[in-house]
């Protein structure tokens, strides 16, 4: 009970680390939870483009701009040349569209004048390519038998408007689904982070110089003491566990009363066990209390690094168990 | 004395366990775990052949269009290759789409196709749309088979080949091409920004060692400041050569980190070596006089002051990406002042320009804003340290 008491003494002093990180959790887990559009329903994928429209008194070119927007986001940037190259390194824009002055007219005289784009040579990109691609296309292949332009639009519109049926078979809510995947990543990060900060903090304390002497010389034995240390420490990590469930169920919702719910909650919690051993390990090897900060950061950062940032947006899950093949754990846990 | 304490201070310096950790190590330790996590990151979003399946029914044996269009689409021979399909029961379709091994199959009744997915996606929309386009030439060759033979019957040609004007047309739609034109960049690689912000971050880091060296010359921090101060020697020459020591300790850490990730993680940072260098300088000389104010300014201990140096280092370099690429985008579309007066956005941005942009503009400004920030921060230093005077201490 002594040893427990001290722990408790010393858990206090790092109860405001605890709340930080539960404090970022809840900033993230608020953000991402107004960013998914995800439902039951097929929903397109729809590339960020932005278009620099200098021929905007025509109407063939005005049905261009409109088909891509209609099967795509259209972007709102400032419209000079180091906004745009800014925006697409950035992936602010998946694809630039340069229509020249009188490409309308040009189009209608058969000159299948020339299209400028940027491209950041993504998914997004090709996927936006091929949406112009389709349009030029389709409406030069109109063009050459119609010879006005309203009925050329008309049967550009017509043909382009033609749409596949298409059936979904997952009836899962991807949308709650992918904010309880985003928590628990995160929260794996949290745990990781907190259970390594406090309980080398503690055990760090446990090992000053004058308390390890009067644990030697009392009458309790190394094996009860450290059991003793290893329990406290699981109990904490327990409770720190708790903390992030109990959130998850307030963050996140209904999912988590469901069988996906229950797998997130028992795949954490074994993760917590794993997470505690890291840190006692960590703990009995390092004595130096200024050390521990940097140990931190270089620890919960490689995992954040290797899971969290990356393989909650959408990356590919094969990509991640490649690259991080040497660091288990987490990747377990993923 | 002014190289005497030069010596002293470099070796101080050198031996200071935890200075050599933050400004030496943890920026080669953080290097290798971004390069371990971005290695090959951008190659993954790049649009990759895409798995599917089709029902291999009568309706479909008996549509050429869709059986021609697919089978162009998923020819190993073809650059613009997009599937790999497979041609199942229905049943084996169903059992590959529950598996996960195909983004989806299609099935087609009479001349109608529909698409089976698991879920949304980028694949599934692509899948979905070039079924679309399948099925709207199909329609654009009907149409003009139709005017076409229309036409012949008009002109009183009743001797029709309807197999040459199917052909004749299938040869037009084929043969179109967009006239396109990519003029993007070919330096997009944004994981570079990761490594850009890296090196901020190590310049800014050499602020400890600019407070560690001033707090060895200021009598209210070290005993040695109380030996320095009152020995009859300039305070001036003694805080010159510390700073000096410093920032060439400085400079070290940043040339290990400099040739650690051009050799090792093979980061891109332009071809002007020359500029390179001047900003690496620049950007050191900015976080070294930013420690050195903190350190002058602030009336706390060592501890507090590089608590604080480490937390305006980190906060920087958050805002200019360190971590999320796109954060500096966010800073620099909607908050701009911010990172006009952030040195680590300055240094990330001025290898950025250099990496991204053919011209220098960018680059000098950020330069010019690192060199305005230093000269700000010495000034301060110096009101500061000037003529200090302590009743007791």
């Amino acid at each position: 009970m002594t040893v427990f008491k001290t722990f408790l003494k010393v858990l206090n002093k790092c109860k405001v680390t605890i709340i930080m990180y539960t404090i970022i959790l809840i900033g993230f887990g608020g953000f991402n939870m107004q960013t998914s559009d995800n439902s039951t329903n097929f929903v397109a994928s729809k590339p960020d483009i932005f278009i620099v429209n200098r021929d905007e008194e025509n109407a063939i070119t005005n049905n261009l701009v409109e088909y891509i927007k209609n099967n795509s986001n259209l972007i709102d940037i400032q419209n000079n040349e180091e906004a745009i190259n800014d925006a697409v390194f950035y992936r602010d824009a998946n694809y630039v569209i340069y229509i020249p002055k009188n490409y309308g007219k040009d189009f209608l005289e058969g000159k299948n004048p020339n299209i400028e784009i940027k491209s950041t040579g993504d998914y997004q990109s090709s996927f936006a390519e091929m949406l112009l691609q389709r349009y030029i296309k389709v409406a030069n292949l109109y063009q050459a038998n119609i010879s006005t332009e309203e009925e050329l639009i008309l049967k550009i519109n017509d043909t382009l408007s033609k749409e596949t049926q298409i059936e979904i078979t997952s009836k899962l809510d991807t949308d709650m689904l992918s904010k309880a995947t985003f928590y628990y990543n995160f929260a794996s990060y949290s745990i990781l982070a907190g259970c390594v900060y406090i309980i080398c903090l503690i055990l760090s304390s446990f090992k000053d110089e004058k308390i390890r002497k009067r644990t030697i010389i009392s009458s309790m034995s190394e094996k009860e003491y450290n059991r003793k240390l290893l329990l406290a420490n699981s109990l904490l990590a327990v409770v720190i566990w708790l903390l992030y469930v109990v959130l998850s169920f307030i963050l996140v919702g209904n999912i988590m009363y469901s069988v996906h719910g229950l797998v997130y909650i028992i795949n954490s919690f074994i993760f917590t066990i794993c997470a505690v051993t890291i840190a006692f390990l960590i703990g009995n090897i390092v004595n130096n209390k200024n050390a521990i900060n940097g140990i931190v950061n270089v620890v919960a950062l490689r995992f954040k690094l290797f899971m969290w940032c990356f393989c909650t947006n959408g990356m590919d899950t094969r990509y991640c168990i490649k690259n991080s093949s040497c660091f288990t754990n987490l990747l377990l846990y993923k | 004395m002014f190289i005497h304490n030069f010596k002293y201070a470099f070796k101080t310096l050198f031996r200071n366990k935890m200075l050599i950790f933050w400004t030496f190590a943890f920026p080669i330790i953080l290097g290798t775990f971004f390069n371990l996590a971005f290695s090959n990151i951008e190659n993954s979003e790049k649009l990759k052949i895409i798995d599917i399946a089709i029902v291999n029914n009568e309706d479909f044996q008996n549509n050429e269009m869709f059986k021609e269009a697919f089978k162009n689409l998923s020819d190993e021979k073809n650059e613009d290759r997009l599937f790999n399909t497979q041609y199942v029961t229905e049943e084996k379709a169903k059992e590959l789409l529950e598996n996960n091994e195909i983004t989806g199959y299609i099935i087609l009744d009479e001349e109608t196709p529909k698409v089976v997915v698991n879920t949304s996606g980028i694949n599934e929309t692509i899948f979905k749309y070039v079924t679309e386009e399948i099925t709207q030439t199909a329609e654009i060759v009907k149409t003009m088979a139709q005017e076409e033979i229309a036409k012949e019957m008009m002109a009183g040609n009743y001797q029709i080949d309807y197999q040459k004007i199917y052909q004749n047309i299938q040869d037009r739609v084929q043969n179109q091409e967009a006239n396109i034109k990519n003029v993007s960049n070919s330096n997009l690689s944004y994981t570079m920004i990761e490594f850009y912000t890296l090196i901020a971050m190590a310049c800014l880091y050499g602020g400890i060692l600019g407070m560690v060296a001033i707090n060895q010359n200021l009598p209210n921090m070290s005993s040695n400041g109380k030996r320095v101060a009152v020995s009859p020697t300039v305070k001036g020459k003694l805080v010159l050569s510390s700073v000096l020591a410093s920032y060439i300790t400085q400079l070290i850490g940043l040339l290990l980190l400099f040739l650690y990730t051009i050799f090792v993680l093979k980061v891109d940072y332009g071809d002007n070596l020359p500029l390179i260098i001047t900003l690496a300088m620049t950007g050191s000389l900015a976080g070294l006089t930013m420690g050195i104010a903190i350190g002058t300014l602030l009336k706390s201990n060592e501890n507090v002051k590089t608590g604080i140096l480490i937390s305006i280092t980190m906060l920087g370099c958050f805002l200019s990406g360190m971590m999320g690429i796109t954060m500096k985008y966010i800073v620099d579309k909607n908050i701009p002042i911010i990172n006009k007066i952030n040195p680590a956005s300055m240094i990330t941005d001025g290898f950025y320009s250099l990496y991204y942009y053919d011209t220098l503009d960018r680059y000098f400004l950020n330069v010019g804003s690192l060199l305005i920030f230093a000269f700000i921060m010495i000034s301060i230093s110096y009101l500061s340290l000037r003529r200090q005077k302590y009743d007791s201490i």
